[in-house]
């Protein structure tokens, strides 16, 4: 643009009158063209412009409001997958006459409302006024459906509440197959576990300390095992190496004296194969064993850090651990741990395959309750639906209610006169969010209403 | 929309600012497909197909909503870019459940197949 005077300087004539006025910069006299409609807003060059503009406004906001709804579709979808009978139960209680009057409710609004659109840009005000009316009335309508449909469910029991899932999980042995002396006890998988975090977290330079006590109570260890534990963090400060083969020894000749003692754990792996890749300072034992509750995070992990990891899988080290067990080649990776050889009281070697499973199975205690348990009463409180079915058709039901605000708005400027044949962007506008509302419906229906 | 002033005089509203009008036919005739959808769709599911049960219905939802976003929504005759949109949007939400079933998958395993009435202990 030509430099000039402020070209963002407000009309003050009437861009009716005014093609250019005195002192404005040249631009696109569209605005100021004698016959130009005065909804033109002055950024816009064209009355077209202007309304694409607006819709591709509306067209992002629907984008994400139909993101908004697929948050609540992905919740609806994995909760069904994971309880399809559930569901199927659960919705004989909603009444899908009900929803299909809902839904014939907002397709004949839905109608009502492209037709105003019609009625809009053809200039027919009369009409344009009461099919908006019409579409406020289906709404109400589809509200007063509701009313009844929630007020029932509320008046039998189904609402949201605390039930929330029945997932029955597997134990450990019943997904491997362990049976007899072969099962693997809830102690045994608890000490795993927490060997199996101080591996894993032990890669990225972290550390469990755990205290003595707490130990005692989980595992059953018993305060002077305190070396025990100590183990699997003792490389946390070490990266000396060469010290490392005298101490293994004495390390491995800790842990055989230990195990003796208290024969129900896991026996940990003996040293004799890892070579120099460890370097347990037994002079640290003591002063890593007073930093109770403790996190230590080292910036980097060291060889003998990486070659701790080792720890559940050694026993098969001596023969499975390349010559050069210590060198910092080492790659701790989850397929490559050496599984280690089964003893009595020993984990099954298939344990390790499902061990981030185990954290979250049958590993901490969680009630199951069937429908069986429940009682006659409680039996029909499906709740793990009904919360999705409240909260998917109750933000939905928001949706309507706020279309309804939009609509009155639009309703009101369209008695008024406000819109003609080459104005009525509002009632598009209002129009496409209306659309969507209803096709959020669309897929609610089905999934909630026609389950079979 | 790039900021290029057009081409159409200010002087024609009508055809300079909708070049299309849905005649009131076409509303009519979605509005019948509509609900001849919707019935079709509880005549489907009172059909059962297993594990497919979804399928249909689902697949006549998305015709239904594909019918109401041509023409209702105009995208038929708009600009191209609107319908993209809403494609992608439908396209990351199909992205978003699909990734998040396979998780789901994932853990399935761990559990009992889940039933009305309880599992064997």
């Amino acid at each position: 643009m030509a430099p000039g005077p402020n070209p963002y300087t407000p009309m003050t004539t009437s861009p009716t009158t005014a093609a250019n006025p005195p002192g404005s910069v040249p631009h696109d006299n569209a605005a100021h063209a004698p016959d130009a409609p005065a909804h033109l807003a002055h950024h816009f060059d064209t009355p077209q412009q202007q309304s694409e503009t607006g819709k591709l406004g509306m067209w992002v906001f629907l984008a994400t409001e139909i993101l908004m709804f697929g948050g609540l579709f992905c919740g609806y979808a994995i909760y069904r997958g994971n309880h399809p009978d559930v569901f199927e139960y659960a919705h004989r209680f909603l009444n899908w006459k009900l929803g299909a009057i809902n839904t014939v409710i907002l397709l004949t609004s839905s109608m009502t409302m492209a037709w105003a659109v019609l009625a809009a840009a053809m200039g027919q005000r009369k009409l344009l006024t009461l099919l908006l009316t019409l579409t406020i009335g289906g709404r109400v309508g589809f509200l007063v459906v509701k009313y009844f449909e929630y007020s029932a469910k509320f008046a039998s029991g189904l609402k949201p509440g605390a039930y929330n899932a029945c997932y029955d999980f597997k134990t450990a042995n019943e997904m491997l197959g362990l049976k007899g002396d072969d099962a693997i006890t809830a102690e045994q998988q608890r000490y795993h576990i927490y060997n199996l975090d101080n591996h894993y977290l032990g890669k990225y330079g972290i550390h469990f300390t755990v205290p003595p006590a707490y130990l005692k109570a989980q595992f059953g260890y018993h305060e002077h095992h305190g070396d025990v534990h100590t183990e699997t963090h003792a490389t946390a400060a070490h990266p000396d190496v060469t010290t490392a083969n005298n101490h293994a020894n004495t390390h491995a000749g800790k842990t055989a004296t230990t195990h003796t003692e208290t024969p129900d754990l896991i026996p940990l792996p003996s040293r004799e194969g890892l070579g120099e890749g460890r370097s347990p300072n037994d002079s640290h034992h003591t002063t890593t064993a007073t930093n109770t509750n403790q996190l230590t995070t080292e910036p980097s992990p060291s060889p003998s850090q990486k070659a701790s990891g080792e720890l559940v899988a050694a026993p098969q080290a001596s023969t499975t651990l390349p010559a050069s067990a210590t060198t910092p080649e080492i790659a701790i990776h989850r397929s490559s741990i050496a599984l280690p050889a089964q003893s009595p009281t020993g984990l099954h070697p298939a344990v390790l395959r499902n061990t981030a499973l185990l954290k979250h199975s049958a590993f901490r205690p969680h009630p199951v309750v069937t429908f069986e348990q429940l009682p006659d009463p409680a039996r029909a409180r499906v709740h793990i639906f009904y919360q999705l079915y409240y909260m998917m058709t109750g933000l939905h039901v928001l949706h309507v209610v706020i279309g309804m605000g939009l609509l009155t708005w639009v309703l009101i400027k369209a008695a008024r006169g406000v819109f003609n044949r080459g104005y009525f962007n509002p009632v598009d506008n209002v129009g496409l969010y209306w659309h969507l509302v209803d096709l959020i419906w669309i897929f609610l229906f089905p999934l909630l209403y026609l389950i079979h | 929309m790039s900021a290029t002033p057009t081409e159409h005089t200010a002087g024609e509203p009508d055809e300079a600012h909708h070049p299309h009008i849905t005649p009131i036919k076409i509303l009519l005739g979605v509005y019948a497909a509509l609900i001849g959808l919707t019935a079709i769709t509880v005549a489907v599911t009172q059909v059962d197909l297993g594990p497919l049960n979804i399928w249909p219905a689902l697949l006549i939802a998305a015709a239904k909503a594909a019918v109401v976003a041509a023409f209702y929504m105009h995208l038929k005759y708009e600009n191209p870019f609107f319908g993209q949109i809403l494609i992608c949007a439908f396209f990351f939400v199909a992205l978003f459940i699909g990734i998040a079933l396979l998780d789901t998958r994932e853990y399935a395993e761990t559990m009992h197949p889940p039933t009305l009435t309880s599992a064997s202990p």
